[in-house]
């Protein structure tokens, strides 16, 4: 196991009116090389947060973000240049994550340019032809001198992730990469981002709140469910969607309706004691699912707050019920 | 606006049927012409039933049922069509009725709810002001009346009426906003109500409180339902029929079951195998590529053929029509034998499947 990129202990807290947020706690993930790790859970989860942590946008208030081994915040300049290119992020929304007064050609030279990446124009212009094959927005003649507000939003995303390539990352963060297109080419931008991932060994965390695409883009990797800034389980992907172990796990694969009216009308449900997600201001002692959770055992499940414990080599639940040992979590600072 | 012969007489429409939509058409105008935005759209909307109306952005499902209130933006205009709207013995043509008439035909008959509507609640007014606000544009209201019935329906949509019905927009969640508004739709006892992209932007288990209650609530007050949505899932959840919308025109119509286990159309076919289902094992799935075409300049003949890898030149000269292609199913495909055939054998459709579950 090389851990590319490995978060250890994050602690995230906001202030709002002067009152602390936590909005991610204590969560401890790793991408090896190639791998995909996907990251799910509802609104206010802290996935995008620790997107941004991940890749260097916001300094978490405490732990480490690591990559290929050094702390990303004490690495001195030129480790923390090679760790800026070598993570790079595909946003949500291509119709603000692009310049609108760049051709397409601008836009992926940029960064090729900035970095020295090419030797002449004859090697760029070869090297923004290689990329735009590689994320199939083809014909390339057609699209090389064109403005974002051209492109639909399937290509303009094409473009996103092109230009995310330009400086060769190991890992790339997407968030949300593909919610913003239509259903119909969903699909297709899912594949070409796992080519990328199979062919050039690109690492993903994925993040997304969709569970059917996570279950699709990541089936070979891991799914790491998180619930109001903590991570409850972490699995393999078919493990977390057909054998979950954490109630709030089960809850939401129960809740998503299915693109199949025999499977929809006849899975599984769980019912939930509340709807409510609690607010991050008041979050409930001991575990935060508690008031909602259908294996709610009083005096534990509200008093001790669950550590994330392994149920078998691969697989990582928090929950006193599920695991059937009732261990603690351990505080940070 | 359109000017319908005056002595068009009143069509032979069955009695379950609420709403008859008749050759619809709506245009927008544009710099660079006319948009066709929906075009030629026929349906039955029967009593009790929930129509989906799917299809890909831009493919004309928003611009459909604004059209069914007659909510249009300025630039659009109804070309021709009827729409039929029957209540036991109140009869009416909503293409042609007076302002009056539709004031009163918007909310009592027909509500809809907008898309993201739930963002759009006046902010410094309480819930049971907004109601009150609602019931006196359309008539006398009396608040004590208003105030029981909106907590009555609060109460229909599973939220604590005692809590909601004095609080300010701002104090509920988007999800609890939506239940709200669907509460409201429903306060003048509409027959039809429409519903634009309803779970969209909620959360999963929002979402899954929103479909429940919809459902109840069909069967408890016997409305009927037409919604708006681009995910199959939601409307395999929630439709009796669905309708696949294309370049503003209906292309495929049938129960949920024949559409999702023996489509008739192509486009239909493609969008259902680019969707993943959460459960069960890893399937293979496939775009449906290229672009929808350019409602100013439609290519000619069937306006999927540009994308469609069924495509013989018949499809490029003349538009389908709908036409059965089973039980209560209608498809605008010339090649709905050989695009099942060809399907049957990849393992992508399953008849058999149809009426397995409920």
């Amino acid at each position: 196991m090389n851990a590319l990129l490995e978060l250890d202990n994050i602690t995230q807290i906001f202030k709002w009116h002067n009152k602390p947020v936590r909005a991610v706690d204590g969560v401890s993930l790793s991408v090896d090389e190639g791998e995909t790790l996907c990251l799910v859970g509802e609104s206010g989860c802290g996935k995008t947060t620790i997107g941004k942590i991940a890749c260097g946008l916001r300094k978490p208030t405490a732990g480490r973000v690591l990559f290929q081994g050094k702390d990303i915040w004490t690495m001195n300049k030129s480790d923390f240049a090679r760790y800026r290119l070598g993570v790079q992020m595909i946003h949500q929304d291509p119709y603000a994550s692009l310049n609108p007064v760049q051709t397409v050609s601008q836009i992926l030279s940029a960064p090729l340019e900035h970095h020295n990446l090419v030797k002449n124009r004859t090697h760029l212009r070869d090297r923004i032809y290689e990329l735009m094959d590689t994320v199939n927005l083809t014909p390339i003649e057609d699209f090389y001198d064109k403005h974002p507000h051209q492109l639909s939003g399937g290509q303009r995303q094409r473009l996103s992730i092109a230009r995310s390539l330009t400086v060769n990352p190991s890992v790339i963060i997407a968030d949300e990469s593909v919610s913003m297109v239509d259903v119909s080419i969903r699909v297709s931008l899912l594949k070409t981002m796992a080519s990328l991932r199979d062919k050039l060994g690109v690492a993903f965390l994925f993040i997304t709140h969709d569970l059917a695409v996570a279950k699709y883009f990541a089936w070979n990797g891991r799914i790491g469910v998180m619930y109001v800034g903590r991570v409850v389980e972490l699995g393999r992907t078919p493990d977390v969607v057909n054998n979950s172990e954490h109630p709030y796990t089960r809850a939401l694969l129960g809740a998503v309706p299915e693109a199949d009216p025999n499977l929809t009308r006849t899975k599984e449900r769980i019912a939930l004691r509340s709807q409510d997600i609690p607010s991050l201001l008041a979050l409930p002692t001991g575990c935060t699912f508690h008031p909602r959770c259908p294996l709610f055992v009083e005096g534990t499940c509200d008093r001790i707050e669950p550590a994330l414990l392994a149920t078998s080599p691969t697989h990582e639940v928090a929950c006193h019920v599920a695991t059937g040992k009732v261990v603690e979590r351990e505080r940070a600072a | 606006m359109p000017t319908p012969a005056l002595n068009d007489p009143w069509p032979e429409i069955p009695s379950d049927v609420v709403l008859a939509v008749r050759n619809l058409s709506v245009d927008y105008r544009a710099r660079r012409g006319l948009v066709k935005a929906v075009r030629n759209v026929s349906f039955d909307l029967h009593r009790a039933e929930s129509i989906a109306l799917v299809g890909e952005s831009g493919c004309g499902k928003t611009t459909l049922g604004t059209a069914l209130v007659r909510l249009l933006v300025k630039q659009a205009t109804i070309r021709n069509g009827h729409l039929y709207y029957q209540r036991g013995e109140r009869k009416m043509d909503v293409v042609d009725i007076s302002p009056e008439e539709l004031r009163q035909y918007r909310w009592a008959e027909c509500a809809m709810v907008f898309q993201g509507a739930q963002n759009a609640f006046n902010p410094v007014l309480r819930i049971s002001d907004q109601m009150y606000d609602t019931v006196r544009a359309h008539g006398p209201a009396n608040k004590a009346e208003v105030r029981k019935r909106g907590m009555e329906l609060l109460r229909m949509v599973q939220l604590d009426p005692g809590r909601v019905i004095d609080a300010y927009p701002h104090e509920l969640s988007g999800g609890m906003r939506q239940r709200v508004l669907i509460a409201m739709s429903l306060l003048l006892d509409p027959q039809i109500l429409i519903l634009d992209e309803p779970t969209t932007a909620l959360d999963v288990i929002t979402q899954r409180t929103i479909i429940d209650v919809l459902r109840k609530l069909k069967t408890q007050l016997g409305f009927s339902l037409i919604f708006i949505t681009h995910d199959l899932s939601v409307a395999a959840e929630l439709a009796d029929r669905i309708a696949t919308m294309y370049a503003g025109t209906i292309i495929e119509l049938g129960p949920a079951d024949a559409m999702f286990y023996n489509p008739g159309h192509p486009y239909t076919a493609g969008l259902i195998h680019a969707v993943p289902t959460v459960t069960g094992a890893y399937e293979e799935l496939t775009s449906v590529e290229g672009s929808p075409p350019d409602l100013i300049d439609p290519p000619p003949g069937c306006k999927f053929n540009p994308r469609c890898a069924y495509a013989i030149d018949a499809c490029r000269a003349d538009e389908p029509m709908l036409a059965p292609v089973g039980p209560s199913h209608l498809a605008a495909c010339i090649r709905t034998d050989a695009v099942r055939a060809d399907l049957r054998e990849r393992g992508l459709i399953h008849p058999e499947q149809i009426g397995m579950v409920r």
